[in-house]
């Protein structure tokens, strides 16, 4: 008797304890799981935006400046087509296919058919092992709203070191399409945002729509996609030293610059969320150079003379990211 | 106010500097009516970012300014217990010293010349259309309006070597992290201040 009134007490204390560890462990779970469910929904998005069919209007503003644009996005068993048009201002437009990326500028007459990269439409995931990109960014469902009449989950990305950009997503809870966007620098400011006024996902989508808006009968044509690909299996003369811990080189290409013909390699470097392209270029006999920093909405570019070779970056990343990327490019020893 | 003061005032905000815009800086300190536009500017960009909060207190750098006027200034560091009262005041000096040191960090940044030689313009075959157009020949007269050196590739010319970089960037953009699909594409049509 006296055991078991010994012990009572402390089978109630090891239930209070239990009860207790029950109670703090599933809120480490839910902490787990938002970042996890973040994530899970950001792959949601990518494939969404991939597999269905969609037609919406977005408003696109990086400081005073506002465009709006159409998006058309289809698909079916031969691959994706997609147009974007500009709805103010000149009517650009870029038509994209599993072959060809073309550029249509109405205000200078002129149109650029560079190809597509359709063989990788396969990898839409976020980069494969997910677990690192933990490392370089926080993400986070911070709430609910609403787009474009449409029910978002807000999803917050938020970059651990000052190499990358923020991002916040607003993402449809139901089919999980991107209604809204905005890139953040390291003091959390708008760079810029996308905002879909009106975003309609269809049965299918008429071929009409994907039809470019002008015949281009009398523009200057550049086709950048005749050009033979300089042989492939070699690794690059050119090392780059210094890039953001967790980016490293996911694809390489050369070819012929369209417009000059000289020699270009490409060189793609990604953490799994930010990207930067860093090209190559041998310069002709009449060198157009065009060096230091520039920058189009978010994408800082940086370029450099070394030798005869124009070296430049381009990235969705800050301008010091860029710059100190393409400050580390040598020839390899 | 002049249509070139507010002209500069937004290019300032845009971080679009050249030379001009230097003096903007000045009038801004001593100019009470530019300082109400700079604010305006703000209020709206905000305002269009989502940023704006309900209420805006836009006399409250001058408040401080008129207050920190009737303070007397310290000169001796007092004993502690009088700390807390100095503080307020350091930490506005150094917020406006840091903000002065990204000001000028911009510019240093922003006035860096490009060397812009544009014989592969001419592969344009259209000719320099627009006074926009960045990769202007250096010694060909430019447009009195468009004093700026700097080298953004903003409507340079659809085959411009930048715009070709840019799609090829967006290629890989789109179909490697392609979290965003076709939209990295929206920064090629997107028009910069075009008139």
């Amino acid at each position: 008797m006296r055991m078991t009134n010994n012990t009572f007490p402390y089978c109630i204390f090891r239930l209070i304890i239990f009860a207790a560890v029950l109670h703090v462990f599933p809120l480490a779970v839910f902490a787990v799981d938002t970042e996890m469910t973040a994530q899970k929904l950001i792959n949601q998005m990518s494939h969404a935006a991939r597999n269905l069919n969609y037609d919406g209007i977005f408003i696109y503003q990086r400081g005073r400046q506002i465009d709006t644009m159409r998006l058309i996005h289809k698909v079916n068993s031969d691959g994706e087509y997609e147009r974007l048009v500009s709805l103010t201002g000149n009517a650009r437009e870029v038509i994209r296919n599993n072959e060809t990326v073309t550029c249509i500028f109405p205000d200078d007459k002129i149109v650029t058919v560079e190809k597509s990269r359709p063989g990788k439409f396969l990898s839409v995931q976020l980069p494969e092992s997910i677990e690192k990109i933990d490392e370089y960014y926080t993400f986070s469902i911070t709430g609910q709203d609403r787009v474009a009449g449409q029910d978002a989950w807000v999803v917050n990305i938020v970059p651990k070191d000052d190499y990358r950009y923020g991002y916040q997503l607003w993402i449809n809870k139901k089919n999980h399409l991107l209604l809204k966007s905005v890139l953040k620098n390291n003091f959390g400011f708008s760079l810029e945002q996308m905002i879909f006024t009106q975003l309609e996902v269809l049965e299918d989508i008429p071929d009409e729509l994907l039809q470019a808006s002008i015949a281009g009968t009398e523009y200057t044509w550049y086709n950048n996609i005749g050009l033979e690909a300089v042989p492939d299996g070699k690794h690059s003369n050119w090392q780059i030293n210094w890039m953001p811990s967790g980016f490293s080189m996911s694809d390489y290409e050369r070819q012929p610059m369209a417009a000059t013909g000289n020699p270009l390699e490409h060189m793609v470097f990604t953490d799994g969320l930010a990207m930067v392209s860093v090209f190559i270029e041998k310069l002709g006999k009449q060198p157009v150079v065009a060096t230091g920093a520039s920058k189009r909405g978010a994408v800082n570019t940086f370029a450099r003379l070394a030798g005869g070779y124009q070296v430049t970056a381009v990235g969705e990343v800050p301008q010091s990211t860029v710059e100190r990327m393409v400050n580390s490019v040598v020839v390899r020893q | 106010m002049s249509e070139q003061k507010k002209q500069q005032l937004s290019m300032l905000m845009d971080g679009e500097f050249d030379q001009q815009t230097d003096q903007i800086i000045g009038d801004l300190i001593n100019d009470e009516s530019l300082r109400n536009t700079w604010w305006r500017y703000h209020l709206i960009s905000d305002a269009l970012s989502s940023h704006a909060t309900a209420y805006i207190d836009r006399t409250l750098a001058d408040r401080i300014s008129a207050q920190i006027k009737h303070e007397p200034t310290i000169l001796v560091p007092n004993p502690s217990p009088a700390r807390s009262f100095i503080k307020p005041v350091a930490g506005f000096a150094i917020a406006a010293s840091v903000a002065a040191m990204a000001i000028f960090g911009i510019l240093h940044n922003r006035t860096e010349q490009v060397e812009l030689q544009p014989q592969q313009i001419a592969a344009r075959q259209t000719g320099p259309t627009s006074g926009n157009t960045q990769f202007s020949l250096p010694s060909s007269p430019r447009p009195a309006s468009f004093a700026v050196d700097r080298p953004e590739f903003r409507n340079v010319g659809a085959n411009s070597r930048l715009n070709s970089y840019l799609v090829n960037y967006n290629e890989y953009r789109t179909t490697r992290s392609g979290m965003q699909g076709m939209l990295p594409y929206m920064r090629i049509i997107a028009h910069e201040n075009d008139k």
